[in-house]
């Protein structure tokens, strides 16, 4: 019953928000950050039942394949929680951030209906069910990507949009097929089941698109035009998030990586590295370099998972909930920026640190983890990455990693620099409202302690783990 | 005990801690504090020098099975002596500081990191574990980043170029020790000891190879030195003395003496190979250093050059070699430690580095120019100052290794002591002896906080020479017998072969100097005119000394290219990095956003305007509708033809995917609906020769959207009195609820859930899979184009109107 109110409260929630905005901006605002917390508490409830990872059927099969079938397990409770915690604090700094732009009705009812779409996506037991949720993701962030009704937005969006449709249509194929072939959608029915590879081809392309792996990464680093706390929730926490999720749920967890599959899910993963890693070199936008060092993160976590083994796939989970915190820190960090400097061209930027100082550390902290730099969670999880590549037989691939882990320093050291060192290039700054402020430190201070307690961070991952790989 | 093996980390750590919370603009109480913990540290160093093998195994965490994370310290002679050193040198850094560094501005960072930089140093030289040495290694790296950075803010780019090269360093060394687990299976040190690797097979040379490169970035070995030079016109003196001269070589050298001594066997072939990288470096950091002008810049090249004998006494792997060089690490330390002080004073006093601008102040500072000298004499390698017997055991090494082309090698590295004499014959002259310019007329000596620290280095350098057999003993000799190595010192006069060419050296070095003395000559002005030359103006500044160097042919050319950076690999590196980034970024990124976002849909376009030349009066959709409706019926009617199933099909995809794209570059909001009706009407007709089910649930729900669709699009064509998309902008804002429903049923219609048609469209997908995954693809295709031809006027209906 827990499981079933994690997503149903948000996903009402967001409709009385909207309805609430009718009446007064701040009920609205209130309704909002109540339905979040209500959904992070809900989510902490479900911690005690998740070593046990049980499935329950509610209801009948509505149509072929789609019953409504939860599980509570340690991965599903882990993003879940990771999500909803981060989506309350962005909830948090949009208050500060949003101001009272107009259309905030909106806003919040997307953000929230966002939030419980992604609770039901990982608490789904059912194939069919987590698509529904899925392509909720995508329309909400379709128009928050367009938040700002500006011409180039909108077309940032629609790409982001029919990229994202693109792939999850071929997973729907997929998904028809399997049905075809096994007369189940049921996650835990299906475990162990053989289906056909190109069923699960269909699968992967959808979960490359959404976690927006080369070639198909074009929409994520397109998606940063949105305000700074959407480019947080969507490149950062949730959105590509999903793709690494369901692939931890479907590839690692249900049916396994195919005979073969891990050679070019490695090629990908490091090419995405490289790619990501170049772009992001020469980019002069902030947010976008963000959006590429994302999509090149994301990979570190692929390429663990696709070892297969508990070192790699242990690291990626852990790496994911470092990259998680920290990256949603960074992108709200460049939202102060921009709302005190009015730009994201790094070009323009500079000298910042002595105007800004508490967003400059905040900054700094969190490219600490991305950059992979101990005693952060980046650190340990890379490492463990790199170790578990080597243990699947692959040191080429491991060495490509840690080639990447360079770039990473290397661009993270330049849009720190960029921003915060060097000559001021700006008048009048003002640092962020304390709302703001306190959002980006506790993101800072979470990424850094993450690190620091790595052991206890590691307990729940490896039970994960250990229930992903039995 | 064992728990005081965490004093050495906590201590500079928690001082840290304690720095940074003082406010910025109190510079005192953080004085006290790093003077106060630097002293601590000294006691407890010299406590754990005392006390017998000490080990602390704290669990850490576990991953699986395999990997057992531990926080493993373990307190090797090596060790021991690293954590002295480090600790004495921070305390006369510290004392050094408090004239230096008072007043600058960024004074509570300099503190921190210089704590903190002690605390991970500790760390590293304890490590028993590979995790947490790379853990300690890479914070130091971050520590000299920052201490870097002190200095002002045009050290920005050279502070960002050493984290570069030592961060990618530390890289390499990660995949090294990783890899090394993989083919070990432990990562502790001791146990790395147990297994004792030869390096024969290609991985392990290759993690051995790996984690060099993170030995020799630490410790500015050639080619990754170049970030020494960078960050030496940059960074605070007492930061080049503290970091790149002391910290880093005893860090470098101390894993690289752990390397070497316990955790692998060398071949006769990676001996040759380091002996030539420590003579190659040696070479070409002395002779950069000769050209010099600044002695800031000099000394930084030395710093690389004598790198080079410790690499070069270590690789000869012989027990005197080795010690040769773990002596000289020691020796550099207090020498290198010295004369940045000393030019950190004269620094302080004249606001000068450039030798041009410097002179003839032996004099005016004596007590430096007393320091200085004992230290340039020192680094010479002049007897009986400690360098000398530091040197003359490696050069002892080589001659005991032997092996083809050792008498080269020796002919370098003692070519590099005249070499480094010769050069600092030229400091010397240009700051202490010569005339004096004008300027510095009223130079004064600097004040004691300023020379107490070279002094008591001083004592050391003649100490360290007088007493060496002693040092060896205490120091050197338990280091060499953790791996069972005895040192038999052959008495200093009977080694005569390095003896003897060591004061060749000297000669050498000597016959250097009197040489350039005779060029003062040559460059002078001569006085021609008759005019009276105003006092000083013969003053001949000691920065053109070896000048003649420079515009040798050959050697000259070379020397200039390198000053230009031809030879530094940081450049090439980063270069290819900004190239290969620039052409991913240009040809795969934009070349990919450029395909989805106008080549795809120009395609789809093109394709539709092709069809819209015939479908000008849409006499061919209905057509289509006749088709339809014949081929339902007909499927209905006969399902027993496979024949006729398959030609329904046709029809339908037919219609659905061209009407789709016909409605893909439709202008018209009426027509627009019309066109998507009869592309959906497609999938009710294909659905009839799949599952009566499935059409008719369509038809149910696409029905009903496309009856929304066609009332909303009239409701706003009137309300506009217009029906072209193009003039709708900003329809959302104005008429919201309208905009909403037609969003919606849009959405619907594109069988995006949690719409309707999803769910009548994935029957129809479920009733399609007998048939293949292309009639599977044809479903989804359409369901895409509907959404693409949707967005468009959704589009034009969010923008804003400006």
């Amino acid at each position: 019953m827990l499981a079933l109110a994690t997503f149903t409260v948000p996903i009402l929630g967001s409709f009385l928000t909207l309805i609430a905005d009718r009446f007064a901006g701040w009920l609205r605002n209130l309704l909002a950050v109540l339905v979040v917390s209500a959904t992070f508490v809900l989510c902490l409830s479900l911690i005690p039942f998740a070593p046990r990872a049980q499935a329950t059927i509610l209801g009948p099969m509505l149509i072929p394949g789609l019953d409504l079938s939860l599980i509570v397990d340690g991965l599903g409770v882990l993003v879940a929680t990771m999500a909803s915690f981060i989506g309350l604090l962005i909830v948090f700094y949009s208050l500060g951030y949003m101001g009272e732009d107009v259309h905030l009705g909106e806003y919040y009812f997307l953000i929230v209906l966002f939030l419980g779409a992604m609770m039901g996506l990982v608490l789904s037991n059912n194939l069919l069910m987590m698509y529904i949720f899925w392509e909720t993701t995508a329309l909400c962030s379709w128009r928050l990507i367009g938040f700002f009704r500006v011409p180039e937005h909108l077309r940032n969006a629609d790409t982001a949009l029919m990229m994202t449709v693109f792939g999850s249509f071929f997973m729907l194929i997929g998904m028809e097929m399997i049905w075809h072939d096994a007369g189940t959608l049921t996650l835990t029915a299906l475990r162990g089941k053989s289906v056909s590879d190109l069923a699960l081809f269909f699968i992967f392309l959808g979960i490359l698109t959404k976690s927006a792996q080369v070639p198909l990464q074009v929409w994520l680093p397109a998606a940063g035009v949105a305000p700074s706390p959407v480019t947080a929730l969507l490149h950062a926490a949730v959105l590509v998030i999903i793709g690494v999720f369901a692939f931890a749920r479907i590839f690692v967890g249900t049916f396994g990586l195919p005979q073969g599959w891990q050679s070019p899910t490695f090629i990908v993963a490091v090419t995405t590295i490289i790619v990501a890693g170049g772009a992001a070199l020469v980019e002069n936008n902030a947010k976008r370099v963000l959006a590429y060092s994302t999509l090149g993160q994301l990979a570190y976590v692929y390429l663990g998972l696709a070892t297969g083994t508990v070192i790699g796939v242990a690291g990626g989970l852990a790496f994911l909930l470092a990259h998680s915190f920290a990256k949603a820190g960074l992108f709200l960090c460049v939202g102060i920026v921009e709302k005190s400097t009015h730009t994201r061209d790094l070009r323009k930027m500079g000298g910042l640190l002595n105007r800004m100082p508490l967003t400059a550390i905040a900054f700094a902290l969190c490219a600490l983890t991305i950059a992979g730099i101990p005693p952060t969670a980046g650190f340990f999880g890379k490492l463990m990455i790199v170790v578990g590549v080597l243990q699947a037989d692959a040191a080429p691939y491991a060495a490509v990693a840690v080639f990447g882990g360079f770039l990473t320093l290397a661009y993270m050291l330049r849009l720190f620099n960029g921003m915060f060192l060097g000559a001021e290039q700006v008048q009048d700054i003002k640092e962020g409202t304390p709302i703001m402020l306190a959002t980006v430190l506790v993101f800072a201070v979470l990424s850094m302690a993450i690190g620091v307690a790595i052991p206890s961070v590691l307990k729940p991952v490896n039970v994960v783990v250990a229930q992903l790989l039995r | 005990m064992e728990w005081t093996l965490l004093l050495p980390i906590v201590v500079p750590v928690l001082a840290a801690g304690l720095c940074q919370l003082i406010p910025r603009k109190t510079e005192q109480p953080r004085e006290w504090i790093a003077l106060i913990a630097a002293l601590l540290q000294c006691l407890v160093s010299s406590y754990l020098f005392l006390q017998p093998h000490l080990r602390l195994v704290l669990p850490w965490f576990t991953v699986g099975n395999e990997l057992h994370f531990e926080f493993d310290l373990n307190l090797t002679p090596f060790g021991k002596l690293t954590l002295i050193a480090a600790s004495v040198f921070a305390l006369l850094t510290i004392l050094y500081s408090k004239r230096y560094i008072e007043g600058t501005q960024r004074h509570r960072l300099y503190y921190v990191s210089l704590m903190g930089a002690l605390g991970v140093t500790c760390g590293v030289a304890l490590s028993n574990q590979f995790i947490l040495l790379l853990l300690f290694w890479e914070l130091l790296g971050l520590f000299l980043f920052l201490l870097v950075l002190v200095g002002s803010d045009q050290a920005l780019p050279s502070a960002t170029k050493t984290l570069l090269i030592i961060g990618g360093a530390d890289l390499a060394m990660l995949f090294g020790f990783s890899q090394l687990w993989y083919l070990t299976g432990t990562l502790t040190f001791t146990d790395l000891t147990a297994q004792s690797l030869q390096l024969a097979s290609g991985p392990i040379v290759l993690s051995f190879s790996l984690i060099l490169v993170g030995v020799f970035a630490k410790g500015g070995v050639i080619p990754f030195h170049s970030w020494i030079p960078a960050i030496a016109t940059d960074a605070p003196i007492p930061v080049m003395a503290y970091m790149p001269a002391a910290i880093d070589k005893l860090v470098a050298i101390y894993l690289l003496g752990q390397m070497v001594t316990s955790w692998f066997i060398l071949t006769p072939i990676v001996e040759s190979i380091l002996m030539g990288i420590g003579a190659a470096t040696i070479l070409c950091g002395v002779a950069m250093a000769l050209i010099q002008s600044d002695y800031r810049k000099m000394l930084a090249f030395h710093n690389v050059s004598q790198v080079g004998y410790m690499v070069l006494g270590i690789g000869t792997g012989t027990t005197i070699g080795i010690a040769g060089g773990i002596l000289h690490m020691l020796n550099l330390v207090i020498l290198k430690g010295s004369l940045f002080f000393c030019g950190g004073a004269v620094e302080r006093q004249t606001r000068q580095t450039r030798f041009t601008e410097l002179g003839g102040l032996a004099d005016a500072m004596p007590w430096t120019f007393a320091t200085t000298l004992i230290a340039a004499l020192g680094i010479s390698g002049v007897p009986p100052l400690n360098a000398f017997v530091s040197k003359w055991l490696i050069y002892q090494g080589i001659i005991d290794r032997g092996g083809p082309g050792f008498v080269a090698i020796l002919l370098t590295a003692m070519f590099g002591s005249a070499l480094t004499l010769a050069s600092f014959m030229k400091l010397m002259y240009s700051i202490f002896w010569g005339e004096r310019p004008a300027k510095l007329q009223r130079v004064r000596e600097a004040a004691p906080f300023l020379i107490i620290p070279s002094i008591i280095l001083s004592i050391f350098i003649i100490g360290f020479g007088i007493f060496y057999p002693w040092i060896l003993r205490t120091l050197i000799q338990p280091i060499l017998s953790e791996s069972g190595r005895e040192i038999v010192i052959p008495g200093i006069w009977q080694s005569g072969m390095a003896v003897i060419l060591l004061v060749l050296s000297l000669a050498v070095g000597m016959v250097f100097y009197l040489l350039s003395r005779g060029q003062k000559a040559e460059a002078v002005d001569v006085f021609v005119g008759g005019e009276d030359p105003k006092d000083g103006s013969y003053r001949v500044s000691g920065a053109q000394f070896y000048g003649p160097i420079k515009t040798m042919r050959g050697l000259g050319t070379i020397l200039h290219m390198a000053e230009r950076g031809v030879f530094d690999l940081y450049n090439y590196v980063l270069n290819f990095i900004t190239w290969g980034s620039n052409v991913i970024y240009k040809y795969i990124d934009q070349g990919l956003a450029d395909l989805y976002q106008e080549v795809v849909p120009g395609f789809i376009a093109v394709l539709g305007k092709l069809m819209q030349l015939f479908n000008a009066r849409l006499i061919p959709t209905y057509l289509l509708w006749a088709l339809y409706a014949i081929s339902f019926t007909a499927s209905l009617l006969f399902p027993q033809f496979p024949s006729l199933i398959r030609g329904t099909q046709i029809i339908a995809c037919v219609g659905m995917v061209g009407w789709g794209m016909l409605a893909w570059v439709e202008t018209d909001l009426t027509r627009l609906s019309i066109l998507a009706a009869t592309s959906q009407i497609g999938f009710v007709v294909l659905g009839a020769t799949l599952s009566a089910e499935a059409a008719f649930s369509y038809l149910l729900t696409g029905g009903a959207a496309i009856a929304v669709l066609l009332i909303c699009g009239r409701s706003i064509t009137r309300k506009l009195k217009t029906g072209s998309i193009r003039q709708m902008n900003g329809l959302a804002s104005r008429m919201p609820i309208r905009f909403s429903i037609f969003m919606i049923a849009a959405l619907w219609l594109s069988g995006l859930p949690p719409f309707g048609s999803f769910y009548s469209k994935y029957l129809l997908g479920v009733a399609a899979e007998p048939y293949g995954p292309v009639l599977s693809i044809i479903i989804a295709g359409t369901a895409f184009l509907t959404l693409g031809y949707f967005l468009r006027p959704i589009r034009r209906f969010l923008r804003t109107v400006s």
